[in-house]
Formats: C-alpha cells, sequence, structure tokens
C-alpha cells in the first residue's frame, strides 16, 4: 500500500509487479500468472525508453496556474518543449559539471526566486533529474527556506529517470507530490469557493494522467447529462480546485488502472471510494463505466435511460459497417485502453490479431482472463518503445490495421500496413465509437503512403535479426 | 538581467551527439545512458522535422543501454559490453557508436575500456563521451564530429582517397538545431558544384561511413559556424586539410559569389568558370527578385527586423536581409552561445552589411523578449520561443530557428541562391496573412480598435497565474471548466 508522509511514490515494481518485457500467448501468460505471482524481466538488447521523468514532466506540463523548473542539465527538460499549454512558464538550472560536483542548490535558488519574480505563479514545481538524485543534492531544505519566503507552495517531485523500469511511475510521482501538498498544507493552498456552495449536484473526481483535453471533455460531457460534476487530476489540475478533489464524492480512472495512485490515496487518506473500471472505449465498456460511477451516487435510473438511448444511436452505425468486418488489426496502446479496445473489435467484427502494451501488472490478469475465454492463443507483447521484438510478429500476423499513438506508429508504417494513429482523436465514450468507426474504415482504404514507404528497403534491423524470436533478448534477472 | 534560463532552447551535448550521429547512414548509435535522454533529445528541437526519424529509425527505436537503479548502484559497463554485442546482431550497420549520458559519467563507467573490448572482438565501435552537464547540443555537435574522425583515422588508418576532383569539407552546421542544416547542406553543395567542386556534406542523405573516411583526404573544410572548428582543426593539424573559416551560412548571391571567390582563391580553380557560376547566380537572383518587386512594393515589404538565431543562421539573414533587400536590423540575438573568442568575428560579419545593428549574445527567452521589445520591430525572424513576444507586439514572425513548431522542414533552405529566394517567399507570405488577418478584423464596421482587444486579452493570458483568475478566460478549454454550476 502507499504511504502519504513518504518523500515520493513507490516504484511500480514494487506496487504492483508490473512486466515491462514479456511475450507469448495470453494462454501462456495468465499460466504464468496462476503459478505465482508476474515475475520481471530485463532485455539485454534494449531501444530506447520513456523514463518516468519525461512522463512526469509531459503531465505536469499539463497543470493549470504553476510554473516548473527542471533541476538537471539543460537536456532533461527538453520534454517541456512539446507542451501544448500556452500559459505553462518552465525554466531547466542547467548545472553544469562543476555543479555536479559541487551541488546546484544556488542556482536552483536564483531560479525559483526569478520565476515567481517574474511570474507570481499559484505554485511552483521543482522537478529533479538523475544528476541532482545520484548527487543527492538538497532540494528539500531550498523549498523549505524559499517556501516561507514567497509564501506559495514549491512542491518537489523526485523523478529520477532509473528507479523503475516502468515510466508510468513518472505519473505516480506526480500525484504523490500534488497529494501530499494538498492533504499537507490545504490552508496555503489558493482555494475556488467550495463547489457545494455552487451546487448540490454530486461531483467526481477523473484521475487520468494520459488522455487528451477533448476526451475528458466528451466524459463530463456524458457525466453532466446525469447532473454529475466532474473535474481532471492530475492531468490539467487547477491548484484552486484542490478543494474540489478532496471532498469528490468519489474518484473514478479513465483508462483501467494507469492513473490508479491518486485514487488509492484518496481513499486510503480521505475515505473517498475508488473505482476502477474497465477504460470507457465501445459500448460494453462505456456502460459499465457510466454503470459504475452512477450507482454509488444514485444515478442508476438516469444512468440506463441514457445508455440506452446512446446505445440505439449507435446500433445503425455499428450496422452499416460492414466494409471493416473481419479485417485483421494489431492494437498497441497502455493495457487498460487495448483491453478495452479489444472488446470494441469484437462489436464491431475486427479480428485482433495482436496487443502490445507497454506494461502489465497483476491488476489486469481478470481482464486478460477475459479475452482468454475467446482468444487463448492472442499474442501479447510487453515492451515500452522496443520496436525490434515487435517487426517479427507483425510481418507474421500480417494486420491489415495498426491502432496506436503515432509515434509508436512507423515500424507497421514501414511494413505497409495501414496505421491509426490516435493522438488527434477521441475514442472515449460512445461518441468515440463513431469515431472509430470513421477512422478505420478510413485508414484501411487510404494506406497509401504506407504502401509507398514499404517498397524498397527501409529496415533498420539485421536479416539474422528478423528470423530469430521476439523473445530472444528477454530474459530472467539474475538476483 | 538575470541568468535564469527560462525554456532553453539549446539541449545538451548528448542530445547533440545524437543528432549527429542519426544523420550518418550505416551509423548506428548506442545510447550509453538512463531512459529517456536520447527521446529527450528528439524534444529539444523541431518536435516536427525528424519524427519520422532519419534512416528509417523512429524516436523509440534508439539502441540503448537505459540504465536502472542496479547499473546505477554497480556500475554499467557490464550493460554496456552486452549491449554493444547485441546491437551488432540485431541492428545493421558499419559502424557502432556509443554515446555516454550524465550518469555513467557520474558513475565512473570505464568507456575506454568497453571499446577496447568490442574492437579486440572487431566490432567497429567507437565511443564519444558525451555528459550533458558538459555543454549544449553545438558542443556535442563540434566534440562529436572531432571524436568521429580520430576514432575513423583509429578503426580505418590505411583507407585510400576516391578523390577525382578538388573536394571540400563542409562543416559547421548542425542537424536539427540548425532546422534547415539538411537542405543548406544540399544548396552549398550546388554552389560548390558550379565551380566543378565536390563536396563531402558528411552529414544527411547519402552520407555514410565512407563519407567520413574521405574526409582526410579532403582539399579543404568550409567552416560556417563556431562549431565546425574543433574538427576543421583535427584534419589540418593531422592530416595537412587547409581551412577555409567563413564562420556563417552565406545566403543570396553576393555571399554565395563571395565564397566562390574565396574558394577559387585558395584552391586556384579556373577564372572564367567562377566569373560565369557568380553571374548566373546573380542572375538568377535578380530576376526572381525583379518578379517579386512589385509586390514588394505595393505591400510595402521592407520591415524593420530583428533576427534570433544561432551563429551560421543569424549572421547569414542579417547580412542578405540588410544588404540586398534593405531590411533595417536594430537588433540581432546569437542564441548558440559560441566561445567568447569567436564573437568579434561574428558581430564584424553581421556590421559589415548592417552597421547600426545591435549585435547580442542570449539564448535566454527573457532577455531576448526584453530586446525585442526595445527594438520595436515591425517583423521576427525567431524560434518558436518568441512567438509569444511576437503576438504580445502584434507583429508577425517567422520560426527560422530551433525549436520550430509551425512548419515540417525536410529539405527546405534558406542557403545561396535558392535559400534566399525560399527566405523572401516565406517572410512575404508571413506578412501576407498578417496583412490579410488585420483587414478581417472588424476595426473599420465597428470601431473598435482590435489590436487594443487583441492585447487585453494577452495581457488576460498572462495573467492567468494572479489569483483573480477565473474559468471562463478566453484560451481556458470549456473542457476544463467545471461543470457544476
Amino acid at each position: 500500500m502507499v504511504n502519504i508522509r513518504q518523500r515520493t511514490a513507490p516504484q511500480r515494481e514494487k506496487r504492483l509487479g508490473p512486466l515491462s518485457a514479456w511475450y507469448g500467448s495470453i494462454s501462456s501468460l495468465l499460466r504464468e500468472a496462476s503459478e505465482g505471482e508476474l515475475v520481471q524481466r530485463i532485455r539485454t538488447f534494449a531501444q530506447e525508453t520513456p523514463s518516468d521523468l519525461i512522463l512526469g514532466l509531459e503531465l505536469l506540463a499539463t497543470l493549470r496556474g504553476v510554473a516548473i523548473v527542471v533541476h538537471g542539465p539543460a537536456g532533461c527538460a527538453a520534454g517541456l518543449h512539446q507542451s501544448q499549454n500556452p500559459d505553462l512558464h518552465w525554466a531547466v538550472t542547467r548545472i553544469n559539471e562543476r555543479d555536479s560536483i559541487l551541488g546546484g542548490d544556488t542556482k536552483l535558488r536564483a531560479t525559483i526566486r526569478q520565476l515567481y519574480a517574474d511570474h507570481q505563479p499559484d505554485a511552483i514545481l521543482i522537478v529533479s533529474s538523475p544528476v541532482v538524485i545520484i548527487n543527492n543534492d538538497d532540494i528539500d531544505s531550498v523549498v523549505e527556506e524559499l517556501r516561507e519566503e514567497l509564501g506559495i507552495p514549491l512542491i518537489p517531485v523526485f523523478t529520477d529517470g532509473f528507479r523503475s523500469k516502468v515510466a508510468a511511475t513518472g505519473y505516480d510521482v506526480v500525484s504523490h507530490a500534488l497529494l501530499k501538498e494538498l492533504l499537507a498544507h490545504p490552508a496555503t493552498t489558493p482555494t475556488t469557493a467550495p463547489p457545494s456552495a455552487q451546487s448540490s449536484n454530486p461531483h467526481v473526481t477523473l484521475l487520468s494522467v494520459q488522455e487528451s483535453g477533448a476526451a475528458i471533455a466528451s466524459l463530463q460531457a456524458l457525466l453532466a447529462e446525469l447532473d454529475i460534476a466532474s473535474q481532471p487530476f492530475p492531468r490539467y489540475f487547477d491548484l484552486h480546485d484542490g478543494e474540489r478533489i478532496t471532498s469528490a464524492r468519489l474518484s473514478v480512472t479513465l483508462d483501467g488502472g494507469t492513473a490508479d495512485y491518486a485514487g488509492q490515496i484518496l481513499q486510503e487518506q480521505l475515505g473517498q471510494p475508488y473505482l476502477n473500471p474497465p477504460a470507457p472505449i465501445g459500448i460494453a465498456a462505456t456502460r459499465q463505466w457510466l454503470t459504475a460511477i452512477a450507482e454509488p451516487l444514485g444515478r442508476q435510473a438516469a444512468a440506463a435511460a441514457l445508455i440506452q438511448q446512446q446505445e440505439q444511436q449507435l446500433a445503425s452505425a455499428l450496422q452499416a459497417a460492414t466494409q471493416v468486418r473481419g479485417r485483421k488489426v494489431f492494437i498497441h496502446l497502455a493495457a487498460g485502453p487495448a483491453l478495452s479496445l479489444w472488446h470494441l473489435a469484437q462489436e464491431i467484427g475486427l479480428e485482433v490479431v495482436g496487443i502490445k502494451v507497454p506494461f502489465l501488472d497483476n491488476s489486469q490478469i481478470p481482464a486478460l482472463h477475459e479475452i482468454a475465454r475467446s482468444q487463448e492463443n492472442l499474442p501479447i507483447l510487453v515492451g515500452h518503445g522496443q520496436a525490434f521484438e515487435e517487426i517479427a510478429l507483425l510481418k507474421s500476423a500480417r494486420p491489415d490495421l495498426y491502432i496506436s499513438h503515432g509515434i509508436d506508429a512507423l515500424p507497421a508504417a514501414r511494413l505497409g500496413i495501414a496505421t491509426l494513429p490516435l493522438d488527434q482523436l477521441n475514442i472515449l465514450g460512445f461518441a468515440g465509437v463513431s469515431t472509430l468507426l470513421q477512422h478505420i474504415e478510413r485508414r484501411l482504404n487510404h494506406a497509401h503512403l504506407q504502401r509507398f514507404l514499404a517498397e524498397g528497403e527501409n529496415e533498420p534491423y539485421s536479416h539474422g535479426w528478423l528470423k530469430k524470436s521476439a523473445y530472444w533478448y528477454i530474459k530472467q534477472e539474475v538476483r | 538581467m538575470s541568468s535564469t534560463h527560462y525554456a532553453d532552447r539549446n539541449g545538451c551535448a548528448l542530445h547533440g551527439v545524437i543528432k549527429v550521429l542519426d544523420a550518418i547512414q550505416g551509423v548506428v548509435p548506442i545510447v550509453h545512458a538512463n531512459a529517456g535522454c536520447s527521446l529527450n533529445g528528439r524534444f529539444s528541437a523541431n518536435t516536427l522535422n525528424g519524427a519520422i526519424g532519419r534512416y528509417f529509425r523512429s524516436p523509440l527505436e534508439q539502441g540503448a543501454t537505459t540504465l536502472f537503479d542496479k547499473h546505477v548502484v554497480f556500475g554499467g559497463t557490464a550493460r554496456l559490453r552486452e549491449q554493444i554485442k547485441n546491437s551488432v546482431k540485431v541492428l545493421q550497420g558499419d559502424l557502432y557508436v556509443v554515446a555516454t549520458g550524465c550518469v555513467p559519467e557520474i558513475i565512473g563507467d570505464d568507456l575506454p575500456a568497453m571499446i577496447k573490448e568490442a574492437r579486440e572482438q572487431r566490432f567497429p565501435v567507437l565511443g564519444i563521451t558525451s555528459p550533458g552537464f558538459k555543454g549544449n547540443a553545438y558542443a556535442g555537435y563540434a566534440a562529436s564530429l572531432k571524436a568521429l574522425l580520430v576514432g575513423i583515422d583509429d578503426l580505418f588508418p590505411k583507407e585510400a582517397s576516391e578523390r577525382t576532383g578538388k573536394r571540400v569539407n563542409l562543416l559547421g552546421l548542425v542537424p536539427e538545431q540548425d532546422p534547415f542544416w539538411e537542405g543548406d547542406l544540399l544548396e552549398l553543395e550546388q554552389i560548390l558544384a558550379s565551380v566543378g567542386l565536390q563536396s563531402n556534406r558528411l552529414l544527411g542523405q547519402g552520407q555514410d561511413v565512407r563519407s567520413w573516411k574521405q574526409a582526410r583526404h579532403a582539399d579543404l573544410s568550409l567552416v560556417l559556424s563556431p562549431w565546425g572548428h574543433e574538427a576543421a582543426d583535427y584534419l589540418e593539424s593531422q592530416h595537412q586539410v587547409p581551412i577555409l573559416d567563413l564562420g556563417w551560412l552565406p545566403v543570396g548571391s553576393r555571399d554565395a559569389g563571395q565564397l566562390l571567390e574565396q574558394l577559387a582563391r585558395r584552391l586556384e580553380l579556373n577564372e572564367q568558370q567562377l566569373d560565369t557560376a557568380k553571374r548566373q547566380l546573380d542572375g538568377h537572383q535578380r530576376y526572381y527578385l525583379q518578379k517579386a518587386a512589385t509586390t514588394w512594393l505595393s505591400q510595402d515589404l521592407q520591415k524593420r527586423s530583428v533576427i534570433v538565431a544561432p551563429s551560421a543562421t543569424a549572421v547569414g539573414l542579417a547580412r542578405f536581409l540588410a544588404g540586398t533587400l534593405g531590411h533595417p536590423l536594430p537588433v540581432v540575438v546569437i542564441t548558440d552561445d559560441p566561445d567568447e573568442s569567436r564573437r568579434d568575428a561574428l558581430q564584424h560579419a553581421i556590421h559589415e552589411q548592417s552597421p547600426s545593428s545591435q549585435v547580442w549574445f542570449s539564448s535566454s527567452q527573457q532577455q531576448i523578449a526584453e530586446l525585442l521589445r526595445n527594438a520595436v520591430p515591425e517583423f521576427i525572424f525567431a524560434s518558436h520561443l518568441e512567438q509569444p513576444t511576437a503576438s504580445a507586439l502584434h507583429v508577425p514572425l517567422l520560426e527560422i530557428a530551433t525549436p520550430v513548431r509551425q512548419s515540417l522542414i525536410l529539405q527546405r533552405n534558406y542557403a545561396g541562391v535558392q535559400g534566399a529566394l525560399s527566405l523572401v517567399e516565406d517572410f512575404s507570405a508571413a506578412v501576407l496573412q498578417a496583412n490579410q488577418a488585420a483587414a478581417r478584423t472588424p476595426i473599420a464596421t465597428t470601431g473598435v480598435n482590435t489590436q487594443l482587444l487583441a492585447s487585453k486579452i494577452w495581457q488576460e493570458r498572462r495573467g492567468r497565474g494572479s489569483s483573480n483568475r477565473s474559468s471562463t478566460e478566453p484560451d481556458s478549454p470549456a473542457a476544463l471548466s467545471p461543470i457544476a454550476s
């Protein structure tokens, strides 16, 4: 279990026993799980993979009203250039060789003061890098000292780039830092009026670490039809909404579990019920998700009516989608969305020929069992990045369509497979079903660029490797 | 002015090294660092260009040791040994290059020992020590060029010259940190070809380990920025390849012609061929600038401009914009933090064509914002980081420096005459679009001063951090405002 008094979140390895390297059929995976815990593996050849720092920064950059200081060499902060948040102010302490030996706390102090003087943010988040963690720079005392001087929350976020093999630990580190602040210093956190003063409707927290603003909005709209108010956390969190989070009726994940950490803490510390239904992708999963929220809030009847109405609207669209029926798809997404999408594929009539997830943990075992009942030989590949393992699988499975985020889609595109990148689409909720239907059809019929890329020599991998099993470089760690 | 750096634009040494290695066909980088370092390198520059990956590698297909806690505690050399051995089996390549990040440096991993061991097994492997805290991506570029040349001398000492004509090494344009590097190199190759010279671009499409083996047999190294010196000096001292130090990117027919003159002098080229080439460059540029002239004059495209860019681009653009187009340039900011010893030459090169320009050296977003505000420009040539300032000043901005966020750059370039004409096209498009947007605003009909209105909206945006924010601000996505009320 988690302890909010700790300096930072535990590794996912310790908390959830995740796998970050695995390949085989779903039934062999379940066999291993039934014999005890899933055993973490290592790779003796690896490709680049994101760290907790990268995912943590990506998440922090969506926060409202805050400024970010990355304490480390200049390159550690580069991920923040990806941010679409026009109001984000960020700085990096740019520690050099000398600082890496003597400590960089002077630069950290100066940077925090300057950011405050220039922009008066509601709070400043201080994000640590591998170098300052190894050198044990005393971030805590700088924070304590300047917090008093500046009179705003200074929140240390202890990412380190190496502690966990699962980059999603970065999401936990961010959630831990924010909740520690909210729970320990409610008085100094700026607040808007408590929601109870504005409305009698129940409000819930949508636990989100990777969904887009549009996707969250579509679920908020769905809940609003049931007179349920909601706010996202930690993604897009506004420090002014702190009390909304701590006084929410319950918290619920949008991704089947990756965002679980904050929910666990809110449940343990405040007794807020924490729900982890399947990610609301597809008709059945969205139904389950809505029902799970509506029940404890006494909105079952309204939810049932809404679900029935939405399902009726979708029925004709599903019937009309004859073109895509029987086509083969490969799904490469986080475990929660990937497993929900498998069910949606059944609803549409697609054949799933493989699933790749960045990591997998014990909490997904029941959902995997459900899939295994109808497709026990479904190949499952676990790896964040690590396309070298995927190539051989794609070559033998020969999917017609590859569904993933854009950054992961190039290896498939190089093989001439139609790709459906989800970065710009909202696939959550009932609205997501029709969006997906339209796009699946379009991408299947217009894979011209992919086919062009596939003509000619374009693989970086050796012929020897392409003949080997994807499992070749995955080993059990010798302890 | 403070020393705090907002939104650092120059990345770290490791990023520069990775960008170089990514741009050579047949080179397989092995990043020896914790997870995330190489991915971060992709984000530091133009996130659109390169997202697809050169030589068919996507951002996540870079081989890397991805060091974890165990390695940090017990050392990462064993992990590196394993990764080198398996890289040779998995990834096709002619040369495998280990680039190390900060963590192996701090924990004291013995890179030379690992390289030696791999070489004993006849793997073509080199190592570059490139911890991020040792400098920015430009410094990483400079260090990696030299390390590659030294390493290739060591690995392939007897490589014979394949030379048929006279050949010039092009040094100093930094992949991705100079967003137009690839097109600029191709354009320079064309210009040099016009006087019968071959180019050794070393980086970009078709450039491979063979190009690097040939660098030592070149007749000259042409240095195009302060970051090309280290490699040029090495080639001169070890292989007697003389240096022509231009120090910046030639933009437009005048500077391209001057470059050809200098090359002709140094390499004893045919006078007549030189004259013809110069006349052609000039004639080409004059023809198209005449074609532009009607629009140029009727839309009054002479703008008081400022430039914010790394050395090569900043000087090259300044000389063309002031010297050929007659743009007043009150301020030029050079952003790549070149060594103090190189700064006078850069300043001098700008002042030759634009004597009244103030030349500043800064990479800090807020210092640059202040310089821009004080300069009262009508147009800004800069990076995406200057966009907020440009919006606040209601001035159009063309992204000509990293980070670039508004366009996908493949081989578009601003070097030579073709590049100068592209620059004129891109600049005009930005001004004309801004003029059209201004014409569409309801100033005439409603009498509302939209500039003031826009400025007010902007100030509200900037003021988001203050305590009196409301959830109905213009830019706050409806998605995220509470639905409760």
